[in-house]
């Protein structure tokens, strides 16, 4: 058994018992936070997960409390995507999170969360509650990932959650999206800046990981079409739509089967959804 | 056979090949075997068969003339089919539909849409991926990442991830070759 060392709890909490210096880090359900500013491909990258882990038959809920994206929206590819209720506002979406998260915390799934770009609400939760720690209580490992594309500004909000020690749980993912570097443009130029900035280098040293997501030409081809990558890739189309070429086709069968569980494989196992008894 | 027993036969065949299927779809039940075999397994290229398709009159549902991907999706259904058929006809349940090996509490897209086609290639994503290095052999259990007194990971760590993601980086330019585009 691995036992890791844990801060002392600095009394904010009041009440909160003095907790020992050590805690067994064991399987946790984890909750996936996609964070980032609007259009760097935070639902995308969601969905490239969810569908991923749900065909290797994980427990894995869906939130979506994105309601500023509807085109693309998690709620259009998924049938059973729990959201807030509609025109919540602040105060109303963090009640929702809340049940839901101890939802979690009692039956112990798997979840993956959708905001809109730049959503306040996880900043302000951070400073109300302590969000990681109270995730961590409630028995859940938060898993913040930050998506970002090739353009500096898209590190702001990685910028203003770390530095200022809003929310950086030890689960900290860094997604470099490709799919937002021009398909005739050097991947590796593209993101040299943002790959060795310092926002990303103090987050490295905090243990944040960084990952390239493989890009697809046809996401957003796909994406307004609402069906599965699988389906994409095997042709399998509602009556009335145009199919993908057959080059996409081939596109989207070569990145579902090589390209996501290389790029799943290189994350930690344990900040990802537990892979059924069954699927592994 | 006498001709009123040809005559009964062809109807019984016009009734079972209705319109829902292609004069594609049927030429290639009535020689799936041959095909199979000239296949040997591998991948059909159908470009070239087309011609010769359009002149034996194969057409689409539809009477229009064929292309690739047609052909290629009706190949499949085709060959789904004729193991099922040939599965019920031995007294077994038929040979099991795609995607095979998929877990049984698999949730399916909402699409709606019946399964065409969905190539063997495809079962493989049941292999979970490969375990990360951080993460230890044993259900879930993690192993730390290395860590300095301070807490922090130390820099030849950093360092060597960040190495790692410029491999990543530059495998996805590959295609760039040895004369990469900086812009």
């Amino acid at each position: 058994m691995i036992v890791r060392k844990l801060s002392a709890p600095d009394g904010a909490e009041g009440a909160a018992p003095t907790r020992t210096a050590e805690k067994i880090v064991t399987r946790m359900p984890v909750l996936i936070i996609a964070l980032g500013r609007g259009r760097v491909g935070k639902t995308a990258m969601l969905n490239a997960l969810i569908q991923h882990y749900l065909r290797l038959g994980c427990d894995l809920r869906i939130w979506n409390a994105d309601q500023q994206n509807e085109t693309h929206s998690l709620s259009r590819f998924h049938p059973d995507v729990a959201e807030p209720p509609p025109r919540a506002g602040l105060v109303d979406t963090k009640l929702w999170l809340e049940g839901n998260i101890q939802d979690q915390s009692r039956q112990q799934y798997d979840a993956a969360l959708d905001f809109a770009g730049g959503d306040p609400l996880i900043k302000k939760l951070a400073v109300e509650v302590r969000l990681v720690r109270a995730l961590e209580r409630m028995g859940i490992r938060p898993v913040a990932m930050h998506v970002v594309g090739p353009e500096k500004a898209d590190l702001d909000y990685l910028r203003q959650v770390s530095e200022e020690g809003l929310f950086m749980p030890e689960a900290t993912l860094i997604v470099l999206n490709g799919g937002l570097v021009e398909s005739s443009r050097s991947v590796d130029h593209a993101f040299t800046e943002v790959g060795n900035h310092p926002v990303v280098l103090n987050a490295m040293k905090k243990g944040a990981e960084v990952v390239m997501m493989p890009p697809l030409a046809c996401m957003s081809r796909i994406a307004d079409l609402g069906i599965s990558f699988a389906d994409a890739a095997c042709n399998r189309f509602r009556p009335a739509q145009e199919p993908l070429s057959f080059f996409d086709q081939e596109r989207t069968a070569i990145w579902l089967d090589d390209e996501l569980p290389k790029f799943f494989g290189g994350i930690p196992a344990h900040w990802m959804p537990r892979l059924s008894a069954k699927g592994g | 056979m006498s001709k009123r027993r040809a005559g009964l036969r062809a109807i019984l065949k016009d009734v079972e090949r209705g319109p829902q299927r292609s004069p594609l779809y049927w030429w290639l039940v009535d020689h799936h075997d041959e095909v199979a075999t000239a296949a040997g397994g591998g991948r059909i290229v159908w470009g070239p068969l087309l011609a010769k398709f359009a002149k034996l009159g194969l057409t689409n549902r539809d009477g229009k003339p064929l292309d690739s991907r047609i052909a290629s999706d009706t190949w499949a259904q085709v060959r789904r089919d004729v193991n099922e058929r040939r599965g019920r006809k031995a007294g077994n349940q038929g040979v099991k539909r795609h995607p095979s090996r998929l877990p049984a509490d698999w949730r399916p897209t909402p699409v709606g849409t019946p399964a065409l086609d969905r190539p063997e290639r495809f079962d493989r994503l049941a292999t979970p991926p490969p375990p990360h290095p951080s993460a230890a052999a044993t259900d879930g259990n993690a192993s730390p990442a290395p860590e300095t007194a301070d807490g922090l990971v130390p820099d030849e760590v950093v360092r060597e991830k960040l190495a790692k993601l410029r491999r990543t980086l530059q495998h996805e330019d590959r295609w760039l070759g040895g004369t990469r585009r900086k812009e």
